[in-house]
């Protein structure tokens, strides 16, 4: 890779890096599994950056590759051994907002990243379509059904707290 | 507080923990990218010294492997796989009828899905990546990691990466240069939902013998492989499926000139294949 070339992927790596890391952790609950996504993506970008194929919108490029591979990956480690779901709990505890935590893991993993994408990257429904590689529509769907589920998990769990009045 | 307020102050509460050192992930990532540049000169320079003999005219420029070949299970009998490096491509072998489990190139070892394709009567030969059917036409089973940016100059130019959806793929293989295309349809195979569409390179001119090492590389596998096509008019048709997340493509490919009923033949095989999950870990 030239000098210049060194310092501009240099430069996108540490304005997108952070940013891409923690929207993946919000589709994969798992700090590890996110880490791991997240370089792979960067590596990728860096070994296409030493390429003559030219990406226009580096920063869109790599976030949507994080994205899509964490989804798949959430994809296939839905159905967990106990001893994972064990070791999910105990990350999970750690968590600022445990219950909001859980219940958006709860969620199917398109719904999850359509949410951080939409809620914690606050992006437009458009943008968050061209990430996910969907219609507007589906965007809209995801994000409809994902507020009607986790309305419901949330108030089974305001249920289930019992009252700070003793 | 409504959902929405929730989730804004909730996510990113949740994530404020997250502060990678961005020096130490510089530092790693470059490794990698250092590694894998050598691994993959390495693997490049040991395929320029591997040949494939398969013994028919047509098939021995299909597939180029930089990694070698993935294997062929048998469920029935074992699950055993090789360890296939540059310099152990397996010899063409001929094929009883029967079920068979075939990986997908460029698959990882530990990956599923599986293509299960039953062999019912006639003369196959395996050459531990692709299927022959007969004379001039034969299955190949794919990952795709990136598509090649002109497909005449093959590893000595660009690549480029189709994204991860199976339409991304579809696009990016419907608009390369030299080969005609149809438009992609939807469609369904064991299962899994995708995109069919037909390539084809011209039957006359340019010249592919003009082409870099004289052959048309359409596209490179997760493990380096590449889809080399060395002959005017070559069919490829293709099933993009989405395996639960995975990419993976049927390659049914025959030569111009092969008669209606061989082409029906082939497409009933593809037609048949179904996925299994034998494989995966756990399982």
């Amino acid at each position: 890779m030239r000098d210049g070339q060194r310092v501009e992927f240099e430069w996108v790596f540490r304005s997108a890096y952070s940013s891409v890391l923690r929207t993946v952790f919000l589709i994969l609950h798992d700090r590890g599994r996110a880490e791991e996504v997240t370089q792979d993506a960067f590596v990728r970008l860096c070994e296409r950056w030493r390429g003559v194929v030219k990406i226009d919108h580096p920063e869109a490029w790599v976030r949507q590759v994080a994205i899509r591979s964490a989804i798949r990956q959430a994809q296939k480690s839905r159905v967990l051994s106990v001893v994972s779901q064990i070791e999910e709990a105990e990350a999970f505890d750690r968590l600022p907002d445990v219950d909001l935590a859980r219940s958006v893991a709860a969620l199917p993993p398109r719904q999850r990243a359509a949410v951080a994408l939409f809620y914690f990257e606050d992006r437009p429904v458009e943008e968050v379509a061209l990430l996910l590689g969907v219609s507007t529509s589906t965007v809209k769907q995801h994000l409809f059904r994902a507020r009607a589920r986790l309305a419901e998990l949330m108030s089974e769990q305001r249920e289930e707290v019992p009252g700070d009045v003793g | 507080m409504s959902v929405e307020q929730r989730l804004r102050a909730g996510l990113a509460a949740n994530t404020v923990h997250l502060a990678p050192n961005l020096d130490h992930e510089l530092a790693v990532l470059r490794r990698r990218v250092h590694r894998r540049h050598k691994v993959r000169r390495a693997a490049v320079a040991g395929a320029a010294g591997a040949v494939v003999a398969v013994g028919l005219v047509w098939l021995p420029s299909v597939v180029d492997s930089i990694n070698g070949m993935d294997g062929l299970t048998d469920p029935a009998v074992e699950q055993t796989e090789p360890t296939p490096t540059a310099t152990q491509l397996q010899p063409p072998q001929g094929l009883e009828p029967g079920t068979y489990a075939f990986k997908f190139i460029g698959q990882r070892a530990d990956a599923a899905p599986r293509a299960v394709i039953e062999l019912t009567s006639g003369a196959f030969r395996y050459d531990g990546a692709l299927l022959s059917a007969g004379p001039n036409r034969a299955i190949s089973l794919w990952t795709v990691a990136e598509v090649s940016v002109d497909p005449c100059y093959g590893t000595s130019r660009e690549w480029v990466d189709p994204g991860e959806t199976v339409a991304e793929l579809a696009a990016a293989l419907a608009t390369q240069p030299l080969k005609n295309a149809t438009a992609p349809v939807p469609v369904e195979l064991g299962g899994y939902q995708g995109l069919y569409l037909e390539t084809s390179l011209p039957p006359t001119g340019p010249d592919i013998a003009d082409c870099v090492d004289r052959s048309v590389i359409s596209w490179r596998a997760d493990d380096g492989s590449l889809r080399r096509h060395a002959l005017a008019g070559e069919v490829d048709r293709l099933w993009i499926l989405d395996a639960d997340g995975d990419r993976l493509v049927i390659d049914a490919s025959h030569a111009p000139g092969i008669s209606t009923d061989e082409i029906a033949e082939l497409t009933t095989m593809v037609e048949s294949i179904t996925f299994t999950q034998v494989d995966q870990p756990g399982q």
